[in-house]
């Protein structure tokens, strides 16, 4: 698997990673799905009486969650990025792996939004805009000072290398 | 910077007889509507012509109120449209951004001699304005003064000469139009229509199809009207474009803002050696499909390859393809693309990024360094287990994709990163925003 290691690797140094807020948040989420889930488990087998939907249920739940948090752990390590002096690479994904290089003079419009969710653990996504529609880069997960300043520095740099179409 | 002393286009309202072209188009609609469901129609009986009239009345009166409330003002730089009677809404168009200007005649305006004009900026939808509609002469004296303006000259600067490059029969837009897939799909619906007839021995079974055949039939038709009396012509301020049947439009294409140029070979034009070209142009991005103006990023709708190598050579100036060295991909993509992958070929030089497939129809596309916004690798599933992964390199909207499947892992990431480097380099050379400041006289 190296080769495909080499194959998104980070040009110059390592990835900047995301913040480990957003593994919080997900893993949360996923227990919070859990627990209601297992309520409604509950409460249809008291209606019916069949204590065995409580059994089987319970046993596939628990093991849907571990599932769940360990593609949410491999998501959370896919993500990041990388400042080079005349583009950002965006990389992210498992199964389906990405990675973006888009120019600092291409980019249109450089966005910062965080859900109610999202701000509660303290996290943004940054998202840049060129003229393609095809430039899908976003980042989410970023401390709200890390997105501050990526998004400060972006837009310089937008700036300072805007190119004409 | 060029200051607006023309008076006479100044401020301005469009030409009085507007709102009649207008609704003399939703009249036609309305007539369509009531053809093509004609069993209904046929019921509705005799309340249908007072229907009509009235609702044709009703047209033409709101048509009359939105023209009394239509001014357009060209000032401080930009193009500014005011319109809408109890909620003002003006549209604005930066000159210095105006990518390209089309000067279209819909059937109706045609027979008045008027024409609409329609100004496209970078950015999209947002940023397109109509101008409809103006008397034709006034209309084209709009669009030299507007693009010289956008040139950096000033705005009563003849309008450039131009040189005819091409025309294009209308046998072979009609020919064309009849070797594609769509003309298949046509002929075998009305080869069933026609079957159920002569066994049935009944002629109803033909005002139950009629919808569906106008349905297979309208997008041929579509074509050849668009299409029909193609001519292309090179000036100074741009490739011009001249097509249409009953509808004619006149579309200049300002230089370098041709993003992606692809040529496409259907499977039955491969007979009489036939390609079309598209583009992906700056300002008709963003332009929703259900528009129908799909056909705007047409440069030539059928050719021969020499007449396509010279359009190319005038949109992409200085490239030369005869170089690029195409290389195909791993014989291990046949896991995942069984059909195609003998087919994918991808190749670049100091100039142009290349790649071509297709089994049935053949697709050949270029990209500029330059031109690229962002380049992308990307690796499915399936993509992992063969080590392959995809190149893209993305574009504004239209309909040339610039996508090289299937790579080797390590030859994919090797493209990546000297397509980022070239664009980078592209990008620091590349010509200034106002074509014609820097150097007048261009390739006069």
């Amino acid at each position: 698997m190296s080769g495909i290691e080499q194959a998104f690797a980070s040009p110059n140094q390592e990835w900047s990673r995301v913040s480990a807020q957003f593994r919080v948040m997900r893993r949360v989420m996923t227990f919070v799905v859990a627990v209601l889930l297992f309520v409604v488990l509950v409460i249809v087998a008291v209606a019916t009486g069949v204590w065995l939907v409580l059994v089987v249920g319970g046993c596939l739940l628990v093991a849907v969650t571990f599932v769940v948090l360990g593609v949410i752990d491999r998501n959370y390590r896919s993500w990041g990025y990388t400042e080079r002096a005349a583009d950002l690479l965006v990389t992210r994904g498992v199964l389906f792996r990405r990675l973006v290089v888009v120019p600092y003079g291409r980019m249109q419009l450089v966005d910062v939004a965080a859900g109610p969710i999202e701000r509660k653990f303290g996290i943004a996504t940054v998202r840049l805009h060129t003229a393609s529609a095809g430039t899908d880069a976003r980042i989410r997960g970023l401390p709200p000072d890390e997105a501050a300043r990526l998004r400060d520095r972006l837009a310089a740099l937008g700036e300072a290398r805007s190119a004409g179409l | 910077m060029a200051t607006v002393e023309s008076a006479s286009f100044r401020e301005g309202r469009t030409h009085p007889a507007s709102p009649l072209v207008r609704a003399g188009r939703i009249v036609v609609g309305l007539v369509g509507v009531a053809v093509v469901n004609m069993r209904d129609t046929r019921e509705a009986g005799k309340w249908l012509p007072i229907v009509g009239l009235g609702l044709a009345v009703l047209a033409a009166a709101g048509a009359y109120v939105a023209w009394l409330f239509t001014t357009f003002r060209i000032a401080d730089g930009d193009v500014r449209v005011s319109s809408g009677v109890f909620i003002k809404r003006v549209r604005r168009v930066r000159i210095d951004r105006l990518q390209a200007i089309d000067v279209v005649q819909p059937l109706f305006a045609r027979m008045l001699g008027l024409a609409e004009l329609k100004l496209d900026m970078a950015g999209g939808a947002e940023g397109r304005v109509a101008i409809a509609y103006l008397r034709l002469a006034d209309a084209e004296a709009l669009r030299a003064s507007l693009l010289a303006m956008a040139a950096g000259l000033d705005h009563r600067t003849p309008e450039a000469p131009e040189r005819p490059m091409l025309q294009v029969p209308i046998g072979a837009v009609v020919g064309g139009a009849l070797l594609s897939t769509a003309a298949l799909i046509a002929f075998v619906w009305i080869g069933i229509v026609l079957l159920v007839v002569f066994v049935s021995g009944s002629f109803r079974v033909v005002g139950a199809a009629l919808p569906g055949v106008l349905g297979v039939v309208a997008p041929l038709w579509q074509t050849i009207q668009t299409h029909a009396n193609f001519a292309v012509a090179d000036s100074p301020d741009g490739l011009r474009l001249r097509h249409g049947l009953l509808e004619t439009r006149a579309q200049t294409v300002p230089p370098g803002r041709v993003q992606s140029v692809r040529v496409v070979q259907p499977l039955l034009w491969r007979l009489p050696r036939w390609v079309r070209v598209d583009a992906n142009i700056a300002g008709y991005a963003g332009r929703r499909a259900d528009e129908g103006h799909e056909h705007n990023s047409t440069l030539l709708p059928v050719g021969s390859r020499a007449q396509a190598d010279l359009i190319i050579a005038r949109v992409l100036p200085g490239v030369d393809i005869s170089d690029v060295e195409m290389r195909r991909v791993p014989s291990r993509a046949k896991w995942r693309s069984p059909l195609r992958w003998w087919t994918f070929r991808a190749g670049s030089n100091e100039q142009v990024f290349a790649v071509r497939s297709g089994v049935l129809t053949s697709v050949h596309a270029l990209m500029r360094h330059e031109k690229i916004q962002s380049v992308g690798l990307t690796m499915g599933p399936m993509q992992r287990l063969l080590r392959l992964a995809t190149v893209h390199l993305h574009s504004t909207h239209g309909p040339v994709d610039v996508v090289a499947p299937d790579r080797d892992l390590a030859e994919a990431r090797q493209m990546l990163d000297l397509e980022a480097r070239r664009a980078r380099h592209g990008r620091a050379a590349a010509a200034p925003e106002r074509w014609m400041s820097t150097s007048p006289q261009a390739d006069a």
